[in-house]
């Protein structure tokens, strides 16, 4: 009952407009508006795209001038949006991003099928049925995506994006004049990520006689949205003030470096965080572009060490700066 | 008559690597990320034996008294413990016996001896081929990193030669080569 109860409702609201164009008296020559939702969201739960219904109808006196062109593009004061190549894009509010492209799809009826939108173009043939907002031929849909691939998509920087389009109802027989506009506003906020991936424990088996010198690289990867700037710091499990493996009552000190690139490592023998800042990956885990860090480790293992087991368990906290 | 025992000295080490397992977490993605990483270091248990020099024996003139000597040796273990077990063995025989290398073959003199083994703290025993004798490398248990002297030796060996057994032999070179293996114990 219930169920039913909503969908009344909502039937209701499609016909409450026709009802009111009639009962001014005279007839309303055109409609548009009753969008879904005027601000599309992207970059929500990793959706990509965003879309929105509305209504669109001409409906004149005049039967032959039910048709209309349909043009979307970029809305008073976003003229930035459009750029010289005719690609809509999202301009960065906050933030030090660049501009993100973005397609435009346009649905003319319920039942056609999506087709990309110019700016500079207007859509020919829109036609009206009714003055109804239920008819499906009324019924129009608005859908904005980046398109950009996974990879891409990663390497654009935190911040806040803004694109502001126009849809415009233009008459068929004098295009140059606009009879309905109404504003679309798409945001995309990109928050700041970070992973780091890739690490392996540090296992060594060492015998008297050996080289007391152990030496060990820990490669992997620091992923930074849009490949920013990455601050790290190393806790011990075994001590908040030095680096030892503890072990068989003993303890054998070491000490950690952390290389990024070609840099020379940074090197700390005690818990806490590192001076340099790094440079992250715009890659998430690198898929296929090898490791950007790398963590050493270093002891002198003394010549009497007894046999045993030595072990520490060591948590390399990276943060986006 | 010339009488040589040469020892070569070996060092064993019982493995007993553990495994390590794998522990290590990747980070999530978010603001901040952390990974987790073990640091294993598995210092396996060995000993070794070192610094044990050849004993040479000469006869002397009167062919009455035994014949005597003591030599210090070093022994290192890195187990807790510092025990270790010693075996002695020979190519070939089984005992302590020294050959005559110039005699005719199947006709070979032969020389008994015993070899008597003391360990850090120990009082000497007197060692059987084959069998395993425990031991400790006890307080001084040298480095095995450093050449075995005197000042950080912590184990004797001493060899007996009575002069009933050589009393009767023929003159000539009479040796065997004696090797000694420790394992931690």
């Amino acid at each position: 009952m219930k169920g039913k109860f909503i969908l009344m409702f909502t039937l209701m609201g499609w016909l409450t407009n026709a009802m009111a164009a009639s009962s001014s008296g005279h007839h309303v020559q055109a409609f548009l508006g009753q969008f879904s939702q005027k601000r599309l969201y992207l970059n929500r739960g990793n959706a990509w795209q965003s879309q929105s219904r509305f209504c669109a109808w001409r409906f004149p006196d005049n039967p032959n001038q039910r048709y209309y062109y349909t043009q979307i593009t970029c809305a008073a004061g976003s003229e930035g949006n459009c750029s010289n190549n005719y690609q809509f894009q999202l301009k960065p509010v906050t933030g030090n991003g660049q501009a993100i492209p973005a397609d435009v799809y346009y649905k003319p009826s319920a039942k056609a099928s999506w087709q990309k939108v110019e700016y500079h173009r207007m859509i020919p043939n829109d036609q009206s049925q009714s003055r109804s907002c239920s008819h499906a031929w009324n019924q129009k849909s608005i859908k904005v995506e980046i398109p950009l691939n996974a990879i891409d998509r990663q390497a654009i920087k935190p911040g806040r994006y803004h694109l502001g389009l126009s849809v415009q109802m233009r008459p068929w027989e004098n295009p140059s004049d606009i009879i309905q506009n109404k504003r679309v506003d798409v945001f995309m906020n990109v928050r700041e990520q970070i992973k780091i991936s890739g690490m392996k424990d540090i296992n060594f088996r060492w015998t008297p006689g050996q080289n007391q010198a152990i030496k060990s690289d820990n490669r992997h990867c620091v992923f930074v949205r849009g490949g920013g700037l990455y601050r790290v710091a190393i806790d011990s499990q075994n001590d908040s003030t030095r680096f030892y493996l503890s072990g068989s009552g003993e303890k054998i000190p070491y000490q950690l470096g952390y290389k990024n690139g070609n840099r020379r490592a940074e090197w700390i023998n005690r818990p806490g965080q590192l001076n340099r800042l790094f440079q992250g990956s715009h890659i998430q885990d690198c898929s296929g572009h090898g490791f950007n860090a790398n963590l050493i480790f270093k002891s002198n293992i003394p010549s009497k060490t007894l046999s045993g087991n030595y072990s520490d368990r060591i948590t390399i906290t990276v943060q986006a700066q | 008559m010339k009488i040589t025992l040469k020892n070569v000295l070996l060092t064993a080490g019982a493995l007993s690597f553990s495994s390590f397992t794998l522990s290590a977490t990747d980070g999530r993605l978010g603001q901040e990320s952390s990974a987790v990483v073990d640091v294993n270091l598995s210092v396996s248990p060995v000993v070794r034996i070192w610094g044990l020099e050849d004993f040479s024996f000469t006869t002397p003139a009167n062919m009455q008294n035994d014949l005597q000597e003591e030599k210090a040796f070093c022994i290192y273990s890195n187990t807790r413990s510092g025990d270790y077990k010693l075996v002695a063995s020979v190519h070939g025989k089984k005992d302590f016996e020294l050959t005559n290398q110039q005699s005719a073959p199947g006709n070979k003199d032969s020389i008994p001896y015993s070899i008597g083994f003391k360990g850090a703290d120990d009082e000497y025993r007197d060692l059987y081929i084959g069998e395993h004798y425990g031991s400790n490398v006890g307080a001084k248990n040298p480095s095995p990193t450093l050449e075995c002297d005197t000042g950080i030796a912590n184990a004797n060996l001493k060899v007996l030669i009575p002069a009933d057994n050589y009393i009767q032999a023929k003159e000539g070179e009479y040796n065997q080569t004696v090797t000694l293996t420790v394992t931690p114990n």
